[in-house]
Parts: structure tokens; C-alpha cells; sequence
């Protein structure tokens, strides 16, 4: 048996959608992978908002200085800009560009939102203890307490993310180096 | 705006095949097939006011399909099923029997050798396939060469084993 042989076999028909099932995709109401990532969008951009809302009204931020709630401020801004892009990376179009080029893109892309994602991190994580340092005089105990606390809910999540983006960098790595030898 | 969308939506119905087949190879669960033949599908529609005319519609089919597939993270790895063996499991489908064989050959090739020689299965020639994917056609002349005598191995291993 050659693969010429097995050329008809393979262009035979497959299970197909119908007309319906391709027109509920398109209008992006069935995909799930779409859907999760909206959700994701959705739930940490009202987090954000909450959070700054709990900041400002509940914490006594009338007793910082103004460019400390201001950095606050513009830093949970940028989180929710940061989500958004995202969402848009992953919905943005895959380009009508050969393979090589369309993986070399994308791991650029990659690249960028791993600086960003870091970055977002380290100012977010430096704005919330700025805002408590400020007008609360912290023993040891309770700078470790927050600084703990800032790791969990920050600190985790980049790193989980940053991690997936490195594994994802280095499986486009791997085709390249594929689609070169 | 609606004649658009028909006109789209038949280009997919008779061209699905393409993207069936990509799902195939590149994932392993029907779950992780439907994900990615939904994401193919919407994202064909997001660039087909940039299709241009005067390239072959199974082409730009297969480019983005093959982009959107190799550029989405993946988690699992396909784990590699001995392939000698003609009996087919009794979950698969026993309608193409010598179809699944080749895709279990397959799946023990390269992400990039899935592309080469899916392009080649549907007769592209070898112009066509480096343009797609982005490498000289003497690379991919090397390349099937390699695969093919792979998969001619492992579907006629008795043939193939000489020692």
C-alpha cells in the first residue's frame, strides 16, 4: 500500500455540519472558547472595579496622599486594559500569513504580554502596599501579613500565567525549529 | 451583510472537509476537535473580507486553519497508539478503517510533518505547500521524502522491516 493509494481514502467525506451549526459560530454565540474567555474578562474586570470601589469608599483612602490613591487608581486601570487586550489577542485575526511567519508573530506576542503581565504585577502589587503603608503604622507582623496576602491574590496568578505564556513560547519555539530542519 | 454571510457559510459547507481533518490531526479529544473547528470556522469569518479573489479558496481555507490550530496553546500532547495493528477500536469509526491507520500514522509525526503531509494528501504540490508554510520547496521535497518512507513503515511494517 503507498500513500498514493491512500490519497481517496483520506479526501472521502467526513461527519459535516450543517448549515445552521456554521451560522451559530459565526455569530460567535456557540463557541465555547470564546465564551470562557469573555467570562474570565468579565469576572476579573468587576473584580477590579470592586476592588477599587473597597479601596477608595471603605479603607479611608481620604487619608493617603492623593498620588498614592492616583497610582492605585491608574494601575487597576491598567489591569483592566490589560484584560481587554487579551481578549482581543485571542479573538483578534489569525492572519493570511505562511505558518513560519504566523508562529514567529505570535510569539512575539507572547513575549510582549509576558513584560506586560510582569510588570502590571510588580506596579499593582507596590501600589496596594503603598496605600496601606501610608497612613497605617505596620509592625513586622502586619507587613508580612499583607506582603503574604499580595502574593496569594497577585502573586500566584502571574506566575501561573507567566508560566503558561513560557510553555506556550516554547512550544512555538519547537515548531519552528520543526518547520527549519 | 447577509449575502455575505451566505456566501460564506456555503464556502464552509463544501469546503469543511479541510478543517475536519486539521481538527483531527491536531487534537486529540472530540471536545479539543470542536473547540478548534468553532475557532477555524469564526476565525475564516473574521478574515474573509481580506480574502483575496484571485488566490484558491481551499488554499486560504488551509492557511488559517493550519495558523489558528498550531498557534493556540495545547495542553496534551497526542500520545502515539501502535499503528501495525489493522484492528480498529471498537469506539472509532469502522467505516474507514484504512483512514484511521493513517492517522494514527500520523499522529506520530512533527507538528510541522502533519502539515507537510496533510497538503500533500490533498494534492498540493510542492510550490503550494512551501508558500503555505513558509520554507523552500527543496526543504519540502526533503521532508516527504522522510515522512513518506516514516509512514510506509509503520502501515507496512512487514514490507518496510527488512533488518
Amino acid at each position: 500500500m503507498t500513500l498514493d493509494e491512500l490519497k481517496s481514502e483520506w479526501q472521502q467525506p467526513y461527519d459535516q455540519k450543517s448549515n445552521a451549526e456554521v451560522e451559530q459560530i459565526i455569530s460567535n454565540k456557540a463557541s465555547s472558547v470564546f465564551f470562557r474567555t469573555k467570562l474570565k474578562v468579565i469576572i476579573e474586570t468587576v473584580a477590579f472595579t470592586a476592588l477599587i470601589l473597597i479601596f477608595m469608599t471603605g479603607l479611608d483612602s481620604e487619608r493617603n496622599e492623593t498620588w498614592v490613591n492616583a497610582l492605585l487608581i491608574v494601575v487597576v486601570i491598567l489591569g483592566i486594559a490589560n484584560n481587554l487586550w487579551l481578549y482581543r489577542g485571542l479573538s483578534a485575526t489569525i492572519p493570511n500569513l505562511d505558518l513560519r511567519t504566523s508562529l514567529f508573530r505570535h510569539k512575539k506576542r507572547l513575549q510582549g504580554q509576558i513584560i506586560f503581565s510582569v510588570v502590571f504585577s510588580s506596579m499593582f502589587f507596590g501600589s496596594v502596599f503603598l496605600f496601606f503603608f501610608f497612613r497605617t503604622p505596620f509592625t513586622s507582623e502586619k507587613i508580612g501579613l499583607l506582603v503574604a496576602l499580595l502574593i496569594v491574590s497577585i502573586g500566584i496568578r502571574t506566575v501561573v500565567e507567566v508560566g503558561r505564556w513560557l510553555k506556550h513560547i516554547r512550544q512555538l519555539d519547537e515548531y519552528l525549529f520543526q518547520l527549519a530542519h | 451583510m447577509t449575502s455575505l454571510k451566505e456566501e460564506f457559510t456555503s464556502i464552509i459547507l463544501a469546503n469543511q472537509n479541510i478543517l475536519h481533518k486539521i481538527c483531527r490531526i491536531y487534537r486529540d479529544t472530540p471536545e479539543d476537535r470542536e473547540d478548534l473547528f468553532q475557532e477555524m470556522i469564526y476565525q475564516l469569518w473574521k478574515s474573509y473580507p481580506t480574502y483575496q479573489k484571485q488566490a484558491k479558496i481551499t488554499t486560504w481555507i488551509y492557511r488559517v486553519a493550519l495558523n489558528t490550530a498550531l498557534t493556540r496553546y495545547r495542553k496534551r500532547q497526542i500520545i502515539t497508539e501502535p499503528i501495525a495493528s489493522t484492528e480498529t477500536n471498537a469506539t472509532e469509526t469502522p467505516e474507514h478503517p484504512e483512514r484511521e491507520r493513517l492517522y494514527r500514522a500520523i499522529a506520530t509525526l512533527s507538528e510541522a510533518d502533519k502539515a507537510i503531509i496533510t497538503l500533500y494528501l490533498d494534492d498540493y504540490r510542492y510550490e503550494e505547500i512551501a508558500d503555505m508554510l513558509g520554507i523552500s520547496v527543496s526543504q519540502v521535497g526533503v521532508k516527504l521524502h522522510r515522512i513518506k518512507e516514516k509512514l510506509m513503515n509503520l502501515l507496512n511494517p512487514r514490507t518496510y522491516d527488512t533488518g
